[in-house]
């Protein structure tokens, strides 16, 4: 009987591919989430120099931080961690750590003497409590870019190209209204809102006030003129939301200054992608601006994180990926195709387009650089933070002493 | 809707009669195709992306027709989109997703056709207990059980394996399939089961001989039902499944889902439709097992 | 980032009644679970009694009122968020046409925009229940009807007073499905809306997940998780002792 045979078959089928493939020895299973063309490029340059070291790349990609993380989570608790999982720098790893289900790549990174070409802020992120560096910080990003659209700012007969969140960069945003486009592109999804928030923050107060509301945790400049300040800049930007700015995505957004729909908008230097694809060139067709007094950056870097496991050939696998995707070469290659910056800053710059090169200059620089809110916060807390600027941006009806309060209670509340 | 005749001779092109359309026939069509219409408008949007240039997409409005219609899309989600270091499109997925699909399915709907059968005609001490706990199932989190049984894989030693796959399919299918399968049981007229026992027929005979032959209809549900969510997943398999052998709907996840890379829509709406394309196959070729099962089964029976 | 044992009394579920987003994602599961679930099968049943009338083109209506199902989500939810975007979408092409006061801005309204979810839910799921009553209705006893028609019940009466008592189980199913969906319901805000504008359009399932895999914080997350489950049982405790019951007494009768 047909049923009866496939039912059969089924059930035998079912036994038989329960037989696991043998592993082998020597090669590094990486999961990451750069899938996209440009993301995809750029990682091959890493992939491509770790297969002619001698590795073996087995390539786990899954798009979106969520998938990654229930991915990475079962997995390191079924005992079958990969070998590398990509992630942000930041405080995420402690529990990890603590359980010591990471490994390290000291051996690597002093042997190669990353401590030198690396800036504090980075090097204390990826330095675990015994003093070990255990991640790889393979690019970096600045979240805090103001982007323009050189066309949008000419047609509306601006002139005076604003250099931060003041009275010259809201009349410019006026004038593109007055002149029928959108002057400030907002892209109405909590995690821009954020992004959008923090940029205001360290424009408005500058490095020492940033640090020392996420750092040292002062109550006093939680609580001074400035923060206030800088929520009414934030409440006054939100005024400038257009009817399709609600849960509009960052490409949606870049492309309308890529049309000339829009002038401004606010984003990471991933947006750079965007322009790319479009042909666009940077400081030619548009813009970029790290807004403040002076041009801060915050540094906002991906990392690899390296699991232990008791496989044979891991901590080989481990290092030689460290080693290579350090190198200065896979460093400036990778991130050349990723429009982001090389950790190092030792790398041959010559091929950086202009906002790379304003991005490096802010960078390399002590004075002008700090440290993510994931990096001195807590995931929990850096999450209660995104959830307050989400509700303060779409809720008026939050006044702003309540706002600091939050604030305050959720710096206090982050161990 | 007045009539109790058979289609063709009211609907039929070939009728022989002159035909009088009843004002309730045109009002079911008219509702039938505006649903129909409320449930293509998104598939006109994507099918409509998918054949623009990017150019087009950023610029023009998103519901006009493409003005120069291209499948370039269309070839570059099949073979060329990067889904990781790889830029082999969603094609290389397309034969793990069907070794994975079907016995996942064959066996979750089995599974839940016993399930269900058992406790329907053979309920013993507690079997409405353990319909209760098993339809409680269907609302926990699936991530608050894959954690023990993520443990209990790897102490098995099956954990990376398509067979692995395949028996977590069928575990966090069984809740609504056996629920599917029990409530469509009730209506089976139990004088018919009670007949085969009396003639001695046993419980795997009752249920190959009678029970299952009457369910097509559910039998088609289930499948649809199994078919597209096995389809569809690409988390199990990238937990549970085998490292190398992606399944299709990982690679379209990694198509559609980069987060801070560069978006091509065309590809993603190419890439959407071409793996959406077995589950649509199977709707549509559901449609002959789709007959009145009852009446059917108990000629038979 | 394990699960670590540690008692520390109510501390969490303090934590978690006081987040307003948690609030907000509550109110907005019982808003939208009542709706989805009322229209899905309101909508599911019409459309399998009309395709149940031998109408022409039946496999390829069911394939068109299934389709949504097979299609990713992360795409349909970015397709109909283009489509609901005011100025792009729908609202855009009508004033195009002419109709220049024409609203239809529920995404960029907090308060209505969990309503657009529910219509991206409902377009998703009617097509599940409707084969799944359709399945119910092939089950039906022709004869039965037939007698009755003989009789002169009017179809309307059938259709509204005699055949859902005998799809009951169907129905059944059906709500089970419908109530698994909305508990489970993150990725479907995930790819519209992200919980978004402000968190107008958080759910209890997008809070746990959010909580348990972005933000490290377990304690959190799993008391979200254990009231989405202590609710569950307050409301289908009831439900399964009632059946229980009815059903003994079904046997106590024969």
């Amino acid at each position: 009987m047909l049923r009866k045979a496939l039912v059969v078959g089924a059930f035998a089928g079912v036994g038989a591919l329960c037989t696991p493939a043998l592993a082998e020895g020597e090669r590094a299973e990486v999961i990451h989430i750069w899938t996209s063309e440009g993301e995809s490029a750029a990682i091959r340059e890493v992939v491509t120099r770790f297969e002619a070291a001698g590795g073996v790349w087995l390539d786990s990609a899954v798009a979106g931080g969520q998938n990654l993380g229930q991915t990475v989570f079962n997995r390191i608790a079924a005992g079958d961690p990969p070998t590398a999982y990509q992630g942000l720098g930041g405080r995420a790893y402690e529990d990890l750590l603590a359980e010591g289900l990471l490994n390290d790549v000291d051996a690597t990174a002093t042997a190669d003497g990353w401590r030198d070409v690396l800036p504090g802020p980075l090097v204390d992120v990826i330095t675990n409590d015994d003093g070990k560096i255990f991640l790889i910080p393979i690019n970096v990003h600045g979240p805090n870019w103001i982007w323009y659209s050189k066309d949008v700012l000419e047609k509306a007969g601006v002139t005076e190209v604003p250099t931060t969140y003041d009275e010259t960069f809201f009349a410019a945003v006026e004038k593109i209204n007055d002149a029928g486009m959108v002057g400030f592109a907002v892209g109405g999804q909590s995690f821009q809102e954020r992004f959008l928030m923090e940029s205001v923050m360290l424009a408005l107060g500058g490095r020492d006030y940033w640090n020392n509301v996420w750092q040292n945790r002062d109550e006093a400049a939680i609580r001074s003129a400035t923060t206030t300040k800088v929520f009414e800049t934030f409440r006054r930007l939100s005024t400038y939301r257009d009817d399709g700015a609600a849960g509009r995505s960052w490409p949606q957004n870049t492309n309308m200054l890529i049309t000339g729909a829009a002038g401004f908008n606010v984003m990471g230097d991933w947006a750079k992608g965007e322009f790319t694809a479009a042909g666009q060139q940077a400081e030619v067709d548009y813009g970029c601006i790290l807004p403040g007094d002076k041009p801060y950056f915050i540094v906002h870097a991906d990392v690899m994180a390296v699991p232990s496991g008791r496989d044979k050939g891991r901590v080989e696998a481990q290092q030689l990926l460290a080693h290579v995707a350090m190198s200065a070469e896979s460093q400036i290659e990778f991130n050349l195709r990723k429009g982001s910056l090389a950790a190092r800053t030792d790398v041959d710059t010559s091929r950086y387009d202009a906002c790379s090169l304003k991005g490096l200059a802010s960078y390399s620089d002590p004075e002008l650089v700090v440290p993510s809110v994931n990096m001195t916060m807590t995931p929990a807390a850096a999450g209660l933070w995104e959830d307050l600027v989400t509700e303060f941006f779409n809720d008026d009806s939050i006044s702003i002493d309540t706002a600091v309060d939050r604030l305050a209670d959720i710096v206090a509340g982050s161990d | 809707m007045t009539t109790q005749s058979r289609p063709q001779q009211f609907e039929g092109p070939h009728g022989p009669r002159p035909r009088r359309v009843s004002p309730m026939r045109v009002v079911t069509y008219a509702i039938l195709i505006a649903a129909a219409l409320f449930f293509l408008l998104p598939v006109y949007v994507m099918i409509i992306t998918s054949l623009k240039p990017m150019e087009e997409i950023r610029t023009g409005a998103m519901l006009a027709l493409p003005q120069n219609p291209s499948f370039e899309a269309w070839s570059i989600a099949w073979s060329q989109a990067c889904s990781g270091v790889r830029c082999e499109g969603v094609a290389p997925g397309f034969w793990n997703s069907v070794q994975i699909t079907i016995p996942s399915v064959i066996v979750s709907v089995l599974a839940g056709a016993l399930t269900g059968y058992t406790m329907s005609f053979w309920k013993f001490r507690g079997s409405n207990l353990v319909f209760a706990i098993l339809i409680f199932g269907a609302f926990v989190p699936y991530q608050i059980l894959l954690y023990p049984l993520v443990r209990v894989y790897a102490s098995l030693g099956i954990f990376g394996t398509v067979g692995g796959l395949v028996i977590v399919h069928s575990i966090f299918g069984l809740p609504l399939t056996t629920l599917m399968f029990r409530n469509f049981f009730v209506s089976i007229p139990t004088e018919l089961f009670k007949a085969a026992r009396v003639d001695g027929a046993g419980f795997l005979r009752i249920f190959w001989q009678i029970v299952l032959p009457m369910s097509a209809p559910i039998i088609v549900v289930t499948v649809i039902w199994q078919a597209t969510g096995i389809w569809n997943d690409f988390l199990m398999g990238l937990v549970f499944g085998g490292r190398e052998a992606k399944p299709m709907t990982a690679l379209l996840n990694n198509i559609i889902l980069s987060e801070f890379g560069e978006r091509r829509y065309n590809v993603e709406m190419a890439a959407t439709f071409l793996t959406a394309l077995v589950p649509l196959a199977i709707y549509l070729l559901s449609g002959r097992w789709f007959v009145r099962g009852i009446t059917a089964g108990s000629v038979k029976g | 980032m394990l699960p670590r044992f540690e008692w520390v009394g109510f501390e969490q579920y303090e934590k978690l009644f006081a987040s307003s987003r948690w609030q907000v994602s509550v109110e907005n599961l019982f808003l939208f679970g009542t709706v989805y679930i009322v229209a899905c099968l309101l909508l599911g049943y019409v459309l399998a009694v009309l395709i149940d009338q031998k109408v022409r083109g039946e496999t390829l209506l069911r394939t068109i009122y299934l389709s949504p199902h097979a299609l990713s989500l992360v795409v349909t939810g970015l397709v109909w968020s283009w489509f609901l975007n005011p100025q792009f979408g729908l609202q855009a092409f009508v004033q195009e046409l002419g109709f220049e006061n024409f609203r239809f801005a529920w995404l960029s309204d907090p308060k209505m925009a969990i309503h657009a979810v529910t219509l991206t839910a409902v377009w998703r799921g009617t097509g599940i229940v409707m084969i799944l009553m359709l399945a119910g209705l092939r089950g039906v006893d022709a004869e039965m009807i037939k007698s009755l028609r003989v009789d002169g019940v009017p179809k309307w009466r059938i259709y509204t007073q005699v055949i859902p008592p005998i799809l009951t189980p169907m129905i059944l199913t059906s709500l089970v499905l419908l109530a698994a969906g909305v508990i489970n319901s993150y990725d479907l805000v995930v790819a519209l809306t992200r919980g978004g504008p402000g968190i107008s359009t958080q759910v209890p399932a997008l809070f746990v997940m959010e909580h348990f895999f972005a933000r490290g914080d377990v304690g959190v997350a799993t008391a979200g998780a254990a009231i989405m489950l202590l609710s569950l049982i307050v409301v289908a405790g009831p439900l399964i002792l009632w059946r229980r019951i009815a059903s003994r007494r079904q046997e106590a009768a024969q």
